[in-house]
């Protein structure tokens, strides 16, 4: 069975567009998505093992649960506009369609202390196409960015009020970039330069879960930083022969190697979960994401590219918090109500925005349902609506040593997302 | 707690914010605002307006000339129609162009000639040495076409605008008139009959320009007065502003020549390599005085009728040290020009191509008076060779015996007088703008920006020859991306002197110079 959930796992497609602040994707669980993705102090079932760890241990059933989302975000771009130069240009992304997964599995002996789990899930990643002959093709034509994090978790219960749990990270993925390079022109177009490769690294998941009173719980969780590094990956210059050739500006035939390393940062999380009523249910989750880890975006190349052995842009993030509100209400027997809201706070500083990551801080609204089909058996569906604050590049904020990293003009994204997934219990 | 409850703790203020989200940024509204009538855009300048790039008019230019590119502008808001002179698709090569087919190593490219189309083209070829065309000696079939509202003329100076007859030697201007009107219209006539709503004016590059180009050798270029500049320009914005169109407009400035890369190219490494031979100091070899002064009145002269080898070779051989050789310290505002890079490597070292194409070339530009004429060429190349004083084993450059050619080399003094008049021009076109209240363009400061490089848009541009972005093949023309940039400059100044809003171009979407 779980050697299925694998194959299943490398066949699906995990590019999502960037829609959580910075790369993260909040999709981890339907029915924690239906409540604003909040989970840290919540013991649903197998999806503790992402949320969690310390309180798998205090989830009923062994559970199985496979789910997954369709995202479709837009980023609309708007040309700066300057005293006596104003720009009637106007673009859009082509929205691709990401499908983030969540695949989880516990296993636990009856009146065990123990549990444990596995989880298969993609918590960074980003999509974005730009038209290819968009006024910013010169930083970014496309970008696809995937991980899937692979992690095997055990959960111990120290008392009935207590749990801990800790899970070790193996995350794979890969990166894609296309840019344009505007200084050089072909007969059809413009050179472009693109960066294709598998990358991979290593994590760490503890929770600790504490049930304050019958009512109350609590939640602390730290996912760590994992570096994803791209070993060999192959950089290709579609670039004027001479160029590659004779001028050496390329390396010969315009193919190299590089490699990079991209920090997916930590995240430290908090959250407490209340029983407000016999049909409802609270929640409320705060996490800092320490997105500072993320200094700059740079390629060694395996041969002179432009007379450099590197290429580095500079990001400078910030870490960033989420305040995430959501609940559930029990509506009849079998179907549960769910709805939330969170705020996330943008990583990106003034003059940092790129047309990879339009970041701004972003309202988030979700709504959910779940379904009892019956005792083993549970189907959730989730919608989340992301708006981004319409946010302005002026040419006066992009740092000054990376004048070719960054596009003035007014960005706003918006990000729409229906999910779903299947539960079994035993 | 209940289901209103749980609506009122969550999806209510949910909602509520919900309910504050933005719309979508939009463009801004763009327009004349009413300020200004686009309804008859004409473009009056020289070569840069025609679409002229890399050395030559042809068809592929013309589209891209930068009043091309405005009139585009002016048309999203309500601009009305606007044609060139183009060349038929069956004379697309026009006068012929340099065309870059590769490098012999990194710094050094291979240019060649496209030739000139001999559909487009009538009588003598274009002189492909200098990047100014020499007018005289080409004559272009007439523009058939709709209506013409680029008045871009390549060669002509605000001297000679007021010229009776100016199509005659110029062409270029030649082909936008009627047969009967080639020997007695003026620019400034078929400007104003044009009677435009509104205009751009770009004049007076080549009122320097070909002197600069050509080394400040006064034979190929010379520099116009200040007060026949003055005159001439004033009758044009006069003229214009009597108009019963009342039209707006917007007058460019010219930029300091000497910061184009058909100067600055070649000058670096020159000034390099003369510094490895050792601290030798050049020497210009003033050839005018010597070829065409001395050598040539005297062996075409009546008192030398008999034209036989024996009679030309008695002349005495010049002294070269007599004949205004320079020897000039090759610092400060020296400039070698692009068109010898070709030679740049042969410095220091003995060898005499450049003399041979100087003499080979300015030789072609005689045409001996009958009965002479049935000399060949090559004779008279012959003649001015031996009678040159030329030591070609001597080395190239730093020997007094085998100068630069002066063609090739603009001396401090001689750089000094062209940016000098380049400031009285200019102050004499800002004023005129300020006189009639016609917009202002600072092409000088524009190409200032260029030069000291920049970015839009994250793409780099700077004046490096064939890298930069904004100039052409030959050095001094712009590429279509340097059009853009320069159609943004004076659509801005038209927005901020009247008020409008017409939208600006992306110049990243076009191109500079093409590698191979």
């Amino acid at each position: 069975m779980k050697k299925n959930i694998l194959i299943v796992a490398a066949i699906f497609i995990s590019g999502s567009p960037a829609f959580s602040g910075g790369f993260q994707v909040a999709l981890q669980g339907q029915r924690q998505i239906g409540m604003a993705h909040t989970g840290t102090a919540l013991a649903f079932d197998a999806s503790s093992v992402f949320f969690n760890p310390g309180s798998l241990a205090f989830t009923i059933k062994n559970n199985v649960s496979v789910g997954g989302s369709l995202i479709r975000s837009r980023v609309k771009y708007i040309a700066w506009q300057e005293n006596d130069a104003p720009s009637n240009y106007q673009s859009e992304t082509e929205s691709p369609l990401g499908t983030p997964f969540a695949m989880y599995a516990s296993y636990g002996l009856k009146d065990s202390r123990f549990k444990f789990g596995l989880g298969v899930y993609t918590p960074y990643g980003s999509s974005v196409k730009w038209p290819s002959d968009w006024k910013g093709y010169s930083v970014l034509r496309s970008l696809k960015l995937q991980s899937v994090f692979i992690q095997p978790t055990m959960s111990f219960r120290l008392s009935d009020k207590v749990g801990i749990g800790a899970g070790f990270v193996y995350a794979t993925g890969g990166v894609e970039l296309h840019k344009g390079i505007g200084a050089l022109a072909l007969q059809n177009g413009f050179s472009e330069a693109g960066l294709k490769g598998s990358a991979n690294g290593l994590g760490y998941n503890i929770g600790i879960h504490a049930k304050l009173s019958e009512d109350l719980s609590f939640g602390l969780d730290y996912r760590s930083k994992v570096d994803m590094k791209v070993k060999d990956g192959e950089a290709t210059f579609i670039v004027p022969p001479s160029t590659s050739g004779i001028l050496g500006l390329f390396p010969p035939g315009g193919k190299t190697s590089f490699s990079a390393t991209l920090p997916l940062p930590a995240t430290l999380s908090a959250g407490l979960a209340w029983k407000a009523g016999p049909k409802l249910l609270l929640a409320l989750d705060y996490n800092l994401v320490y997105w500072s880890a993320y200094k700059e975006l740079r390629f060694e190349y395996g041969a002179s590219v432009n007379g450099s052995m590197s290429t580095a842009s500079p990001r400078n993030y910030k870490d960033a918090s989420i305040i995430r509100f959501g609940a559930e209400y029990q509506a009849t027997q079998k179907l549960a109500v769910r709805g939330g809201y969170y705020f996330d706070q943008t990583p990106v500083s003034d003059g940092y925005m790129t047309p990879e990551t339009p970041d701004a801080n972003r309202n988030c609204f979700t709504a959910g349902l779940g379904y009892h089909i019956s005792d083993q058996l549970s189907v959730d569906a989730s919608f989340l609506y992301v708006e981004g604050k319409t946010r302005e590049q002026s040419p006066s904020d992009i740092p000054a040593n990376a004048p070719d990293s960054f596009v003035p003009g007014t960005y706003k994204i918006r990000v729409f997302v229906p999910g779903f997934s299947l539960s079994y219990n035993f | 707690m209940n289901f209103k409850a749980f609506l009122s703790y969550t999806l209510v203020p949910a909602l509520a914010i919900l309910s504050s989200c933005q719309p979508d940024p939009v463009p801004p509204n763009i327009g004349t605002e009413g300020k200004i009538d686009l309804s008859n855009y004409v473009s009056i300048g020289n070569s840069v307006t025609a679409g002229y790039a890399s050395g030559g008019l042809f068809l592929e230019g013309q589209k891209v000339a930068y009043p091309v590119l405005i009139a585009g502008q002016f048309g999203l808001c309500g601009g009305g129609e606007f044609n060139s002179p183009l060349f038929a698709p069956e004379e697309s090569d026009g006068t012929g162009y340099l065309r870059l087919d590769g490098f012999l190593d990194a710094s050094t490219p291979i240019l060649s000639s496209v030739p000139l189309d001999p559909d487009a083209v009538e009588g003598k070829s274009v002189d492909a040495y200098s990047p100014t065309l020499n007018p005289d000696s080409i004559v272009l079939k007439p523009y058939v076409g709709p209506k013409n509202h680029n008045l871009g003329v390549p060669g002509i100076k605000v001297a000679d605008i007021r010229t009776a007859g100016y199509g005659n030697p110029n062409s270029f201007f030649g082909r936008m008139l009627a047969k009967e009107e080639k020997s007695t219209a003026t620019y400034l006539q078929k400007v104003l009959e044009q009677k435009p709503t509104v205009f751009t004016c770009w004049l007076g590059n080549n009122d320097v320009l070909g002197y600069a180009t050509a080394g400040g050798y006064v034979d190929l270029g010379k520099i116009t007065p200040a007060a026949v500049f003055s005159e001439n320009y004033c009758a044009l914005m006069q003229g214009l502003a009597a108009l019963p169109t009342k039209p707006r407009g917007a007058l460019s400035n010219i930029g300091d020549i000497t910061s184009i890369p058909f100067f600055t190219t070649v000058t670096p490494t020159a000034k390099k390599n003369l510094s490895l031979i050792g601290k030798y100091s050049i020497r210009e070899f003033k050839f005018d005085s010597v070829f065409q002064n001395t050598i040539l009145p005297a062996f075409l002269s009546d008192s030398g009728k008999i034209l036989d080898t024996t009679k030309v070779l008695e002349w005495p051989v010049h002294q070269l040290a007599s004949l205004n050789s320079v020897t000039g310290n090759f610092e400060g505002d020296v400039f070698l020009t692009l068109t010898f890079a070709p030679y740049a490597s042969g410095l220091g070292k003995p060898g005499g191509k450049a003399w041979k194409d100087i003499i080979h070339r300015l030789v072609n530009t005689f045409t001996l008076p009958p009965p002479y004429d049935v000399y060949p060429k090559e004779f008279l190349e012959y003649l001015a060779w031996a009678k040159s004083g030329l030591d070609t084993t001597q080395p190239f450059g730093v020997s007094i015996r085998n100068p630069i050619p002066d063609v090739f080399v603009l001396n401090s003094n001689e750089s000094a007088r062209a940016r000098n008049a380049v400031s009285m021009y200019n102050q004499i076109i800002k004023n005129q703008a300020d006189a009639y209240g016609f917009a202002h363009v600072d092409a000088n400061t524009f190409l200032k920006n260029i030069t000291r490089g920049s970015y839009f848009d994250a793409i780099s541009m700077n004046a490096a020859f064939l890298s930069g972005g904004a100039f052409s093949l030959d050095g001094v023309h712009l590429t279509p991306r340097g059009n853009a940039l320069a159609a943004n400059e004076f659509i801005k100044a038209i927005n901020a002197k009247y008020g409008s809003k017409i939208p600006v171009l992306n110049p990243g979407q076009y191109k500079g110079v093409i590698l191979p």
